[in-house]
């Protein structure tokens, strides 16, 4: 009975805690870091037919908008993409260089839980992780106890990345 | 004597409270299990659409429907959510300004802290967010010579056909959608969307298990529950408490 009270009156306190957005890194200042010198012009992918069911096999449903912008320079793209943790979408930035990621952080999260994903812990396991043909990542990726649809939500949107950039060319 | 007459009162009350509360603890239990497994039960994905649970809510917007007049479509949000031709978009900050793109094969939405490319049957072609958009704090937007302009804090900036690029522009004026009165079948149609949208299963649940659904005397009735909880513990432990010792003592009787 007192764990019954002790739960009620802890469903009580979270419910009351609302999410709110955190800005950790302004999208520019992530493109800023990623191409160091000169960011290049934005380009856009359009999500066709033909890359449609791809995308809705790793995010389990279709991307929320149409087109998606990004920056590309030589064999190095960049990808600003959200994707919904568990009610509210977060917003991240990934960085690939020769069809491998090179940095993976949040930039704007929304949840009120699960923020534990911008450590650098966390991010880190995505350095140098490829896509597989059959659309999943080449590495073993650990979660973190108390962010699991953070974590999916990550996992999904390096996949989405290294997919698009497969369909981009390579620029000079 | 008095001491029997003592003890029949309050297991008398011990069982009124424990039948009293019986049921509560039962739903308190239930509704504690699906709290508890709140993905695998997808309570946050499940919408209540039953009048009578919505009807307890009284559900009203904290805001006032605003709508702009595109001609033919309309655009309008009611609190958070965004809605073309009275179907729902998705939720974005406050509305600063709406136009056509230059052809009128795309609706332009600005917010807030975001721009946002919608085609008329309401897909979402790109939302743009903030720090990619001009500087400053957006306070417009709209049409100039068939060119879509965004007005900041830090002047006009003039968008190309593909919005991609921007530039900083000189111009003075600007063609500006108002606001207009919603049509009727318009506010039908986000009145209904709105209420649909407004109870999760999780909301209704979490409700139900705090007492909030009740209303204002819902978390006092749930506190003297609560109460009655702890009044059972402690009846229950003292007649367990007095029957061990009874039984002993019978026992050395009969020895």
């Amino acid at each position: 009975m007192i764990l019954l009270l002790g739960s009620h009156l802890f469903t009580g306190v979270t419910a009351s805690a609302l999410p709110k957005e955190t800005i950790y890194l302004e999208p520019t200042d992530f493109l800023s870091e990623v191409f160091e010198i000169k960011v290049p012009a934005p380009q856009m992918l359009w999500l066709t037919k033909d890359l449609q069911p791809s995308v809705q096999q790793i995010l389990g449903h279709p991307y929320k908008t149409l087109r998606i912008r990004y920056w590309k320079k030589a064999t190095k793209s960049a990808w600003i993409l959200e994707e919904i943790g568990k009610f509210k979408p977060i917003t991240t930035g990934i960085a690939i260089n020769s069809r491998k990621i090179e940095t993976i952080k949040v930039l704007i999260y929304r949840e009120s839980h699960g923020w534990e994903i911008k450590k650098s812990f966390f991010t880190d396991q995505f350095k140098e992780v490829e896509l597989q043909e059959n659309l999943k990542l080449n590495q073993r990726i650990d979660g973190i106890s108390g962010a699991t649809l953070s974590v999916n939500a990550l996992k999904k949107l390096s996949r989405l990345a290294l997919y698009l950039d497969s369909k981009v060319p390579e620029s000079n | 004597m008095k001491n029997k007459y003592k003890s029949k009162v309050r297991m008398r009350w011990h069982r009124r409270i424990g039948i009293m509360t019986s049921l509560f603890v039962v739903i308190i239990s239930i509704t504690g299990i699906a709290l508890n497994h709140a993905v695998f039960f997808n309570l946050e994905g499940n919408k209540i659409n039953s009048r009578w649970i919505l009807k307890l809510y009284n559900l009203t917007p904290e805001t006032t429907l605003i709508s702009y007049n595109l001609n033919p479509d309309w655009v309008s949000q009611l609190d958070e959510s965004i809605y073309i031709n009275g179907n729902l978009i998705g939720e974005f900050n406050k509305i600063i300004g709406v136009t056509y793109n230059s052809d009128s094969t795309l609706i332009i939405v600005a917010t807030k802290n975001s721009l946002i490319l919608l085609t008329p049957s309401g897909e979402i072609l790109e939302e743009i967010n903030k720090s990619l958009l001009p500087p400053g704090e957006i306070t417009s937007l709209g049409l100039h010579r068939n060119k879509v302009i965004l007005l900041t804090k830090n002047g006009f900036y003039e968008y190309d056909d593909n919005f991609i690029a921007f530039s900083h522009t000189d111009i003075k004026q600007l063609n500006l959608v108002k606001q207009a009165r919603t049509p009727s079948h318009i506010n039908k149609l986000i009145e209904k969307s709105y209420q649909e949208q407004g109870i999760t299963l999780h909301r209704f649940i979490l409700d139900l298990h705090s007492g909030k659904i009740f209303g204002k005397m819902g978390p006092v009735a749930s506190d003297l529950i609560a109460l009655g909880l702890i009044y059972l513990v402690f009846s229950g432990l003292r007649k367990w408490i007095i029957d061990i010792k009874m039984s002993k003592i019978h026992t050395n009787k009969k020895d």
